[in-house]
């Protein structure tokens, strides 16, 4: 049994935890859901021991549990699957697991013969059909997951937890698995599930706890609730009007910023047919129109950053049919689309974003050097111009800096987004490809950020950005787009929508009649 | 970034001179040899320099050595066989930079890490090296003209000291004023960021590797011009001490980057340390063993420097 009793936890000034409380019991199999950034991966930081909870308390079987780290909630008993494989791809599978524990040795050395007797033994009291003595980069995906699974249970676990394990399995894999995770809860074990399918957890949990906002806002038996009652749940009763129509009275844009462009009247802009990241993914079929706003919603996983990376031609996998203003561009390809006037700014800002230990010039030029040249025809910097120009366009998106040769990562989180935009901003652009424009920004900055959505989409521009907050979702987006894997589910003007259209759209629910 | 971290290294060499200058007042601290050091350290510097190209994309290149060796053979056999200066310099540079552009171009399309790529071509073009000599010292047909542009003096300065001088101002100006340049820093800082904002990674990678090689084949010129002799290995003892130059450059001037400027100072830093150690009569193993940790503390003031950011 593990409890969860009011655990809060704070970031500074944010409150990811906010009075986190959720029993799993043994032998079952407990599903924890929310939207993205409700608090799950927070509070499972909690347990395993990586974040300690400024309030509240955690118990396992009765006893309090409080993890200092993680190798103290490993020794408690608590064990844990993520989403992504972490196993060395040229060692077996007996090999792995016994990465980061001690090898049984035999005068001194590793006693080989034991170390994957042990592992055989974990495989066939599972019942498992597993290749133990190929590297594992010859297995499958799911194979590989069920690798993950038996590490984690070398030793004796009592409380697993398994993390989004079927997010890149195909269905017939992940019904596999399911059996899997059912005859884990029956060997007496506590197992908490964390997913966006809401197919899987009606399939095989017993009980749920929802999150919302860093609060458990519902729990109890699955077999008590349908699809519609955890949808509900998650996005949040009635949508709070009052919240967001208090800015609009101070000048702010609507709640839900109505079409400019009626599409039947003008062709789009930027045109996807049968279009896709990879091959073995079907293709799919999606339009943007001149000074249109279109936000692109999904859960984590769902595939829409990698469709957006895609658009901008930075997917050599990437195939189908991309037509902007009518003209076919191939499927990869970045520099023609800079030509185009398409404008790409990614997700992870100090990751694939910024250049974190060059100045603060040299990252907004990054992109635009041709613009600043001594002559026309040869590619030699004018540092005079540049300057000018960097001044000029620093201050037009209010960053606040020191000097241009400062470190960029100097600066805060909003002066850098604002940063990575404003060094596309130009005459020539069309198309602005934003992925989780305002993550991790300060509210003033973020404010700013939209109002310049606003604007460029007012002078005509396009904009197309991926977001996994649905709050942005609906402030910004005239029109809304949701993918769930890899699919698009929904497409309709923002203003036709309800919150619970979209959320049900994102877990690939039909909504039911209630 | 402060004064000291700036300037630490440049006043690191002002130390050493100074304690030369004391221990050795008739010996080192004389004009003509300071003048000498400078001749001594151009070779070095230029090859550095060429390094401090594939330093600024964070990868390496282990061929120059062999590159230096390679430009001297080549150019000696191309003289045998009655070729002109001018023919044999552009077919000597034309061939080195082709050995980098070659490394560069696997290097950028299939992610050969630069380490093993480079040691291969250097491998490669040491044999074909030994190959073309017969692994004999070449020195006959070489024309006094082709020999000039190594020896000698101008307005009372070594012309090695021009052509090292002049290198520099190539690599700052590549570096630090080309879109070129600004790319393969870009890249170096943060390769998939510089994709996603639109650089070129194959042909910036591409340019790196052949400017660092082309670099390397004008040394193994110089070389041959200032010896009037090309042995198939006599650049090799280049590759390591080039990259303590260039390694010991990014501690100067910028915050930890490669810069022309820098890889000038480290390459004066190892020729001053050569030249005092040797004129106060130290033996040769010694000198190793002091370049070898001057380029230790280096690295580690480097990081201090960084920590304390």
């Amino acid at each position: 049994m593990l409890e969860v009793e009011g655990v809060t936890k704070r970031f500074g000034g944010v409150v990811a935890l906010d009075g986190v409380s959720l029993r799993a019991a043994a032998g079952r199999v407990h599903a924890l859901l929310g939207e993205n950034g409700a608090g799950k991966s927070t509070l499972l930081k909690c347990l395993s021991g990586v974040h300690r909870p400024d309030g509240g308390g955690m118990a396992l079987s009765g006893q309090g549990f409080a993890p200092a780290n993680p190798t103290e909630s490993e020794q408690a008993g608590l064990r844990f699957v993520h989403q992504e494989l972490n196993l060395v791809p040229g060692f077996t599978a007996y090999e792995n697991a016994f990465v980061g524990r001690p090898y049984p040795r035999r005068g001194g050395v590793i006693d080989w013969a034991t170390m994957r007797s042990r592992f055989k033994a974990v495989r066939d009291r599972h019942g498992l059909d597993l290749d133990i003595d190929v590297p594992v980069a010859r297995l499958s995906v799911a194979k590989c997951q069920i690798v993950e699974i038996l590490r984690a249970l070398m030793d004796e676990a009592r409380v697993l937890v398994l993390d989004e394990p079927t997010a890149s399995l195909s269905e017939r894999e992940a019904a596999t698995l399911h059996g899997i995770i059912r005859q884990l809860a029956s060997h007496g074990c506590v197992v908490i599930l964390v997913s966006h399918r809401l197919d899987e957890v009606f399939a095989i949990a017993d009980d749920y706890t929802v999150l919302r906002n860093g609060c458990t806002v519902g729990s109890g038996q699955v077999c008590d609730i349908d699809r519609s009652g955890v949808v509900a749940l998650m996005a949040g009763g009635a949508f709070d009007l009052e919240r967001v129509a208090a800015p609009a009275a101070a000048g702010a844009p609507l709640l839900h910023p109505p079409l400019l462009h009626p599409p039947l009247l003008h062709p789009p802009l930027l045109q996807l047919s049968g279009f896709s990241p990879s091959p073995v993914r079907d293709g799919l079929d999606l339009s943007v129109h001149a000074g249109e706003i279109v936000g692109l919603y999904g859960v984590v996983g769902s595939g829409r950053s990698s469709l957006l990376k895609s658009i901008w031609g930075a997917n050599p996998l990437a195939r189908g049919g991309l037509t902007l203003d009518r003209k076919q561009l191939p499927p990869a390809g970045i520099s023609r689309r800079i030509r185009e006037g398409v404008a790409y700014v990614p997700e992870d800002r100090r990751g694939r974003g910024l250049v974190m230990q060059h100045s603060i010039l040299d990252n907004v030029l990054l992109p635009r050097l041709p613009l600043y040249r001594a002559m026309r025809r040869l590619p030699v910097v004018s540092w005079q111009l540049a300057r000018r120009g960097v001044r000029k366009l620093l201050g037009d998106r209010s960053v606040k800096y020191g000097r241009l040769g400062d470190r960029i990562s100097t600066l805060s989180g909003g002066n850098q987004q604002k940063i990575m935009i404003g060094r596309w901003v130009g005459p020539s652009c069309r198309l602005f490809l934003l992925d989780e424009p305002t993550r991790g920004v300060d509210v003033r900055s973020k404010a700013e950020i939209h109002a310049l959505c606003r604007r460029l989409a007012g002078e005509g521009t396009a904009v197309l950005f991926v977001t996994s907050d649905i709050e942005e979702l609906v402030m910004l987006a005239q029109r809304i787009l949701v993918m769930a894997h890899g699919r698009i589910t929904l497409d309709a003007a923002n203003r036709d929508l309800s919150r619970q259209d979209i959320v049900h759209a994102a877990f690939e629910t039909t909504k039911e009649l209630t | 970034m402060t004064l000291v971290s700036r300037f630490g290294t440049l006043l690191g060499l002002g130390v050493i001179v100074a304690v030369f200058s004391v221990l050795s007042p008739h010996g080192f601290a004389q004009g003509s040899n300071l003048i000498n050091i400078t001749q001594q350290m151009s070779l070095l510097a230029i090859v550095a320099l060429g390094a401090a190209f594939v330093m600024s994309l964070s990868e390496f290149d282990l061929s120059i050595g062999a590159v230096v060796s390679m430009a001297g053979i080549v150019s000696v056999t191309l003289f045998g066989s009655g070729w002109g200066i001018l023919a044999t310099v552009i077919i000597t540079l034309g061939a080195g930079f082709a050995v980098g552009c070659i490394s560069g171009f696997f290097v950028a399309i299939w992610r050969v890490p630069s380490f093993i790529m480079t040691l291969a071509m250097g491998t490669i073009v040491g044999g074909m090296t030994f190959w073309v000599s017969g692994g004999a010292t070449l020195f006959s047909n070489i024309p006094v003209g082709f020999r000039d542009i190594g020896r000698g003096y101008v307005g009372g300065i070594p012309v090695l000291t021009l052509w090292a001088v002049a290198g520099t101002l190539f690599v700052a100006f590549i570096l630090d004023w080309t879109e070129l340049g600004r790319r393969i820093l870009a890249i170096g800082g943060n390769r998939e960021a510089a994709r996603l904002a639109g650089v070129g990674v194959v042909p910036a990678t591409v340019w790196a590797f052949g400017l660092c090689t082309l670099m390397a084949a004008l040394a193994g010129l110089l070389l041959t011009a200032r010896l009037g002799s090309a042995h198939p290995t006599g650049g090799n003892g280049f590759l390591l001490q080039a990259y303590a130059a260039a390694y010991l450059g990014m501690t100067a001037f910028r915050d930890g980057q490669p810069n022309a400027a820098g890889t000038l100072l480290g390459a004066a830093i190892i020729a001053v340390v050569a030249n005092g150690l040797t004129i106060l009569g130290v033996p040769n193993y010694l000198q190793d063993i002091f370049t070898g940790l001057i380029i230790i503390a280096s690295v580690m003031v480097r990081n201090f420097g960084r920590a304390a950011d």
